[in-house]
């Protein structure tokens, strides 16, 4: 499969008046066209900044980009002026956001916010927009869709939102889709289906998919390749089935863990991880998972072994000292 | 494809839950239409504004002429409301007089309302170094004692019809920017936007077509009080003899005509109805402005 997107040593910080937050501290990454990428972790611990600054969504200033690139087309995403980079932005790369009942302009129909990428990057005229909003709503599952342009965004549930926040994604059948945890805001039984829909529009369109959620079932179901991040790097990063029999860095065995399992009948506590993730106003010396970590050994404290993540059977790279069996 | 006949299926199944489409506006009239006093106002206002429309096109009195032969007379059937202290048509000059005010109303709400929702918007979007310039400006704006640069405006410029719209338009906008700013530092903070920015839409686009619409509703709530006030003011001028210049008539200079006590004591007919004209105005507008500002409120729920 071609390389579609490399992203190498991309670092993100917040300087604000009181503090200095290593947000983002130089993760590196290929996705593969048709692939789709799983990004876990805790809150907190850099999933979206890392793939929001990307496109430059994250407030600059507070937020900047200190270093890293993003190759895309030939092009750094990172660096390429902000005019060229509006023409990437929903129409090569498109956004599903967190939260439906937000991400809507209230004020707006449907059908108006579905047909402006239309508009803006293929010149269409409105009657043909309309026309391909309307297909795309059908695509993912409204009815009535050509009545339904002409609503408002409050007349539609949270997951029928999140269905039309796909299509507007879709709208411009972009490349990659950034997807920042599209079924956290949703009850289970639709979360369901809007991966199912998401699974069935990969295998239509062939649309490359970065994933971003904490709900390690969720991923299970729908990625090819996970990255597990904490503090701001990449920890551990395998294939789906690699990382979830076979989970090489403490921290993941830890998560995978504390997950209830369905087989089995012993209803024992779950297990946890102990502590809080760090605070990330200061980089480690050592490995940031050293104070919560149970296998700590005495390089840990002392050298930070995520920068120099290590390769080991194939595509399975995991950032510890210690090699885990 | 096998996406496409699923979903074809799963239509005919569901139509009867659909709501109807309603849009804000039209809810928000709805609402608007149970505000008693709003509704008196809106028709009081109506009614005014209809005269001051048609009543100069079908009026055999001049508002201009003078009739010696007929200075000072009491209300009568040629003369409605009388004629003044040269002999000049009350009732005719009355209802030029209301084009005048409502003119000054509309004309310098429009200046001051784009000046505002522009520079607002601006400092609200970008935010940082421009909005600290251009809110700093306005507090400027907001501590001169408005009168008194009117007064020099008028000075410098000269009195007349339009320059007066001018004063106050270009005089009266901090209120409105003020509020604009304030919507869109909180509008463009929500998920919205950035959804905006993330389906590459033109910058100019996202404030003036996403942003402005969310921000509209105490934009025209301010707007209408900012109107009884422009109405207010031109009056005031006006009787100051800056604004306005006889002989076109307006309520305020009608006012100022009459302020010899004689006039107020024998012929007051030269001034109750201005005086009236400008109450009711402004008292329609701004029970409009209430209305308005309870029919647009998204968290009221009539």
């Amino acid at each position: 499969m071609p390389v579609l997107l490399k992203v190498k040593n991309l670092k993100v910080h917040f300087e604000t008046y009181e503090e200095y937050i290593y947000a983002v501290n130089g993760i590196s990454y290929t996705l593969n066209s048709g692939e789709t990428i799983g990004i876990v972790g805790e809150s907190g611990c850099g999933k979206t900044v890392s793939i929001m600054s990307l496109l430059r969504l994250i407030d600059m200033p507070p937020g900047k980009i200190v270093s890293g690139t993003a190759i895309f087309e030939g092009k750094d995403l990172l660096s390429i002026p902000q005019k060229e980079l509006q023409k990437i932005r929903g129409n090569k790369i498109g956004v599903i956001f967190q939260d439906p009942m937000t991400a809507f302009n209230q004020v707006m129909t449907i059908g108006d916010q579905l047909i402006e990428g239309l508009i803006e990057h293929k010149g269409m005229s409105k009657k043909k927009a309309l026309e391909e909003a309307k297909r795309l709503l059908d695509i993912v599952g409204i009815a009535n869709p050509r009545e339904r342009l002409r609503d408002y965004p409050f007349q539609f549930s949270g997951g029928m939102r999140q269905r039309v926040m796909i299509a507007i994604g879709l709208i411009c059948q972009p490349k990659i889709i950034i997807a920042d945890e599209p079924t956290t805001a949703l009850d289970v039984t639709i979360q369901a289906q809007i991966i199912d829909l998401i699974k069935q529009i990969r295998e239509e369109f062939g649309t490359s998919i970065i994933w971003v959620t904490h709900d390690l079932g969720v991923v299970a179901g729908i990625a090819d390749k996970v990255m597990v991040i904490y503090g701001g790097y990449i920890i551990e990063e395998a294939p789906v089935d690699m990382l979830y029999n076979n989970p090489k860095h403490p921290y993941t065995r830890g998560l995978l863990a504390s997950l209830p399992k369905i087989e089995g009948n012993d209803r024992k506590r779950l297990d946890y991880i102990s502590g809080q993730p760090p605070y990330l106003n200061k980089l480690p010396k050592g490995c940031p998972f050293e104070p919560r970590c149970s296998y700590r050994i005495e390089k840990c404290a002392q050298e930070n072994p995520m920068l120099t993540i290590r390769n080991i059977e194939g595509n399975h790279r995991v950032a510890c000292w210690l090699g885990l069996e | 494809m096998k996406l496409l006949r699923k979903n074809q299926e799963s239509k005919n199944l569901s139509n009867s839950y659909l709501l109807k489409g309603e849009s804000f506006f039209v809810k928000s009239f709805k609402r608007f239409r149970k505000h008693k006093l709003a509704m008196f106002g809106l028709i009081m206002l109506g009614i005014v504004i209809i005269l001051s429309l048609i009543i100069p096109l079908f009026n055999s009195l001049s508002a201009f002429e003078l009739n010696f032969s007929e200075v000072g007379q009491r209300p009568s059937w040629k003369h409605p409301l009388g004629t003044d202290n040269i002999g000049r048509d009350v009732f005719a000059r009355l209802i030029l007089g209301g084009r005048v005010s409502l003119a000054v109303g509309f004309v310098s709400v429009l200046i001051s309302t784009s000046i505002g929702i522009i520079l607002g918007g601006i400092a609200g979007y970008k935010g940082g170094i421009v909005d600290n310039i251009i809110m700093r400006l306005t507090d400027t704006m907001m501590c001169f004692p408005y009168l008194v640069i009117i007064i020099v405006m008028v000075a410098v410029l000269g009195p007349s019809l339009y320059n007066t719209i001018l004063a106050i338009g270009l005089l009266s906008w901090t209120g409105t920017a003020r509020i604009t700013r304030g919507q869109f530092l909180y509008l463009r903070e929500l998920q919205f936007i950035e959804a905006d920015i993330s389906l590459g839409i033109r910058e100019g686009k996202i404030i003036f077509f996403h942003i402005l619409p969310n921000a509209f509703s105490p934009i025209i709530v301010s707007a209408t009080f900012n109107m009884a006030n422009a109405i207010l003011m031109e009056a005031g001028l006006s009787y100051l003899g800056l604004g306005v210049q006889v002989p076109t008539p307006s309520w305020g200079n009608m006012l100022g005509d009459a302020q010899s006590v004689t006039i107020l004591e024998i012929m007051p007919w030269m001034w109750i109805p201005a005086g009236a004209m400008i109450a009711i105005t402004v008292l329609s507008v701004n029970f409009i402005g209430d209305g308005l500002r309870d029919a647009l409120d998204p968290k009221m729920k009539l």
